[in-house]
C-alpha cells in the first residue's frame, strides 16, 4: 500500500517539467480557459500509452524500444530512436538551462557556471541514487508545485466556466494569426502532456523494478491516479496563467517570473516553495530525459541495461547517460536560451508520438503475446483513437511552428 | 528507411526556417514581448516594494530580464526604418527606459523601499505598451 501511494506521489510530483509549466501558463495568459480541455485529453492520452506500456513491461518484461524494433523493424526503428535520443537532449539541455536560472534566483553565480554544477550534480544523483531513490526524491521534491494549485483556488476561478473548458471547443479569437496561435498551444500543450520520454522511463522503470504480470493492476492505479493528480497540476498552472498573469499582461517565459505568482499570496515562504518546486520537478525531467535516451539506445541494440546493474555490467548504457548529460550541459553552454530549446523539443516529440506509440498499441493488443493481459475493447478503442490525435498533431506540428514564428505569433 | 529520414530532414528544416526567419522582424510580436518582459518588471518591482521576494531573487531575476530587454530594444531599433516604423519609434525610447529601471531594481534590491517611485514608472509604461502592442496585431 505505501509502495502504491509513494508511486502515485511520484508520479504525480514528476509529471511537470519546463516544457509543461512554460507552455500552460503561457496558454492561460493567452487563450484564459480556452486550452483546459486539451490538458483533459492530454492526461487520458498519457493514461492510455502509460498503462499499455507498464502492462507490456510487467507481462513480458519488454520496455518500449525493444518492441519497437520488433515491430517496425531496423530501420524505421533506428530512424525512431534517433529522433527520439535528439528530443530526449533538447529536453535535457532545456531542462539543465531551466535549473541554472533557479539557482541563480538563489545564489547570484553566473549562468554558466550554474550550468556546469547542475551537470555534476545530475551526474552524481544518477551515479550516486539508487532507481527507486531518484524517482522518489525528485518526484516527492516536485509535489511542491501544488503551491499552484493552492493558487488557483485562492484565485478563485469561476467553477462553472472552468468546468465547460473541458468540452472541446475552439473560442472566438480575433485574427487567422491568433487560430493559428491557438493550434499550435493546443498541439505544444498535448506534446507537453503526452511527452514520449514519460512513457520509455516509466515502462523502463518498471523492468528495472522487475514487476510480474501481478503488478498489472497497481500499474494501472499508479498511472490513473498519479497522472490524473499530475495533471491537476498542469490546470493550476493554466487557471494561474489565466487568473494571476493574463490580466497583468505578462506572458512568462522565465521560472522566476512564474514564481511571483506563489509570491504574492505567500510571500517569501511561498516564492521559496515554489522556486524548490521547479528545481526538483526540471532535475527529475533532466535525469528521466538522460535516462530515457540510454534506456533507448541500449534496449534497441540488445545492450546490457539499468539502474540496478553496477556500472562495470552495463558500461555502455553508463556510458550512454553520461554523454548526453555532457551534450545537454554543451548545447546549454552555446548561449542558446532554454526556453526557446524546450518549445523546439516539445513540437519535435509530437512529431515522434505516432512511431513510439504505435508498436506499443499492437504488442499490447496482441492475444498471442500478451494472453489475458491484451488490450479489451475500451484500451483498443483508446489507443486507436488517441493514435489517430497524435497523428494529426505530428503532421501539423511543423507547419504550425513555422507559421508562427516559432510559437511566437 | 526513406520515410524516416524525411521526417528527419523537415525537422532540420524547421529547425532552420524558425531559427534564421527573425521573428523578431516582425514588429507585433516584438512589441507584446516587450508588454510581457515591461509587465515582469512591475511584478518584480511590486513584489520588492512589498519585501514579497528577497534581495538575491530581485537582483538575479532582473539580470535575466535586462538581456531580453536589451534584445528587444535592437530590434525595435532596425524596425524603425521598416513598415510599422512609428509604432517602433514609439516603443524604442519605452525599451530603453525600461532596461534602465528594471537595471535599478536589480542595483537597489537591498531597500525595498526604492522599488515603490520605479514601480510607478514602470506602470506607466505598460500603460503606454499595452494599446501599442494590441493595436500592431495583425487582423
Amino acid at each position: 500500500m505505501l509502495e502504491l501511494f509513494l508511486g502515485v506521489l511520484t508520479a504525480m510530483g514528476g509529471f511537470v517539467e519546463i516544457g509543461e509549466l512554460t507552455f500552460a501558463i503561457n496558454a492561460g495568459s493567452k487563450f484564459g480557459y480556452g486550452l483546459l480541455w486539451v490538458a483533459g485529453v492530454g492526461t487520458i492520452g498519457i493514461i492510455v500509452y502509460g498503462e499499455m506500456a507498464g502492462r507490456v513491461a510487467a507481462v513480458r518484461g519488454q520496455p518500449v524500444f525493444n518492441l519497437i524494433r520488433e515491430r517496425v523493424g531496423f530501420d524505421a526503428g533506428l530512424v525512431t530512436l534517433m529522433a527520439a535520443v535528439a528530443v530526449n537532449v533538447l529536453t535535457c539541455a532545456a531542462e539543465i538551462g531551466a535549473i541554472a536560472l533557479v539557482w541563480q534566483l538563489f545564489v547570484d553565480w553566473p549562468y554558466r557556471a550554474w550550468v556546469a554544477v547542475a551537470f555534476v550534480f545530475l551526474v552524481l544523483a544518477v551515479w550516486v541514487l539508487p532507481f527507486q531513490w531518484i524517482e522518489r526524491v525528485f518526484g516527492l521534491g516536485g509535489l511542491l508545485l501544488v503551491v499552484f494549485l493552492v493558487i488557483a483556488v485562492m484565485e478563485a476561478p469561476d467553477l462553472g466556466e472552468v468546468g465547460a473548458a473541458f468540452m472541446p471547443h475552439v473560442p472566438a479569437l480575433e485574427s487567422t494569426q491568433e487560430y493559428l496561435l491557438y493550434a499550435y498551444y493546443t498541439v505544444a500543450l498535448l506534446s507537453s502532456i503526452m511527452l514520449p520520454y514519460e512513457v520509455y522511463f516509466y515502462s523502463s522503470g518498471a523492468v528495472e523494478d522487475r514487476w510480474k504480470p501481478t503488478d498489472v493492476r497497481r500499474n494501472r492505479l499508479i498511472v490513473v491516479l498519479g497522472f490524473v493528480l499530475g495533471s491537476l497540476l498542469c490546470v493550476a498552472l493554466i487557471i494561474v496563467g489565466s487568473q494571476f498573469f493574463g490580466p497583468r499582461h505578462v506572458e512568462p517565459q522565465l521560472p522566476g517570473v512564474v514564481a511571483t505568482s506563489a509570491a504574492a499570496h505567500f510571500g517569501v515562504a511561498g516564492l521559496l516553495i515554489a522556486i524548490g518546486g521547479m528545481f526538483f520537478a526540471f532535475a527529475g525531467a533532466a535525469i528521466e530525459t538522460a535516462l530515457s535516451a540510454a534506456y533507448g539506445i541500449a534496449q534497441f541494440f540488445g545492450w546490457p541495461w539499468g539502474r540496478f546493474r553496477p556500472p562495470r555490467e552495463a558500461s555502455r548504457f553508463t556510458i550512454a547517460w553520461l554523454a548526453v548529460f555532457a551534450l545537454a550541459t554543451a548545447v546549454i553552454l552555446t548561449g542558446v536560451d532554454p526556453v526557446s530549446v524546450v518549445e523546439y523539443s516539445i513540437v519535435f516529440s509530437v512529431v515522434i508520438l505516432p512511431l513510439t506509440y504505435l508498436p506499443l498499441l499492437l504488442v499490447a493488443g496482441d492475444r498471442r503475446v500478451m494472453g489475458e493481459y491484451a488490450n479489451g475493447p475500451i484500451a483498443r478503442a483508446l489507443g486507436w483513437l488517441y493514435m489517430g490525435i497524435v497523428t494529426v498533431a505530428a503532421l501539423a506540428a511543423i507547419p504550425l511552428l513555422i507559421l508562427t514564428h516559432g510559437g511566437q505569433g | 528507411m526513406a520515410v524516416g529520414l524525411s521526417i528527419v530532414g523537415a525537422l532540420g528544416f524547421a529547425t532552420f526556417v524558425a531559427a534564421t526567419g527573425n521573428p523578431r522582424s516582425t514588429l507585433y510580436i516584438t512589441l507584446g514581448e516587450l508588454r510581457s518582459r515591461a509587465a515582469e518588471s512591475l511584478e518584480i518591482a511590486r513584489g520588492s516594494a512589498a519585501s514579497r521576494l528577497t534581495p538575491n531573487f530581485v537582483r538575479a531575476q532582473t539580470a535575466q530580464l535586462a538581456p531580453r530587454i536589451a534584445s528587444l530594444r535592437d530590434a525595435l531599433a532596425d524596425a524603425e526604418t521598416h513598415d510599422g516604423g512609428a509604432d517602433a519609434r514609439t516603443a524604442r525610447p519605452l525599451s530603453e527606459r525600461l532596461l534602465a529601471l528594471t537595471q535599478q531594481l536589480g542595483e537597489r534590491a537591498e531597500t525595498p523601499s526604492a522599488a515603490t517611485p520605479i514601480e510607478r514608472e514602470l506602470s506607466a509604461i505598460v500603460e503606454r505598451l499595452v494599446p501599442l502592442a494590441r493595436s500592431a496585431r495583425p487582423g
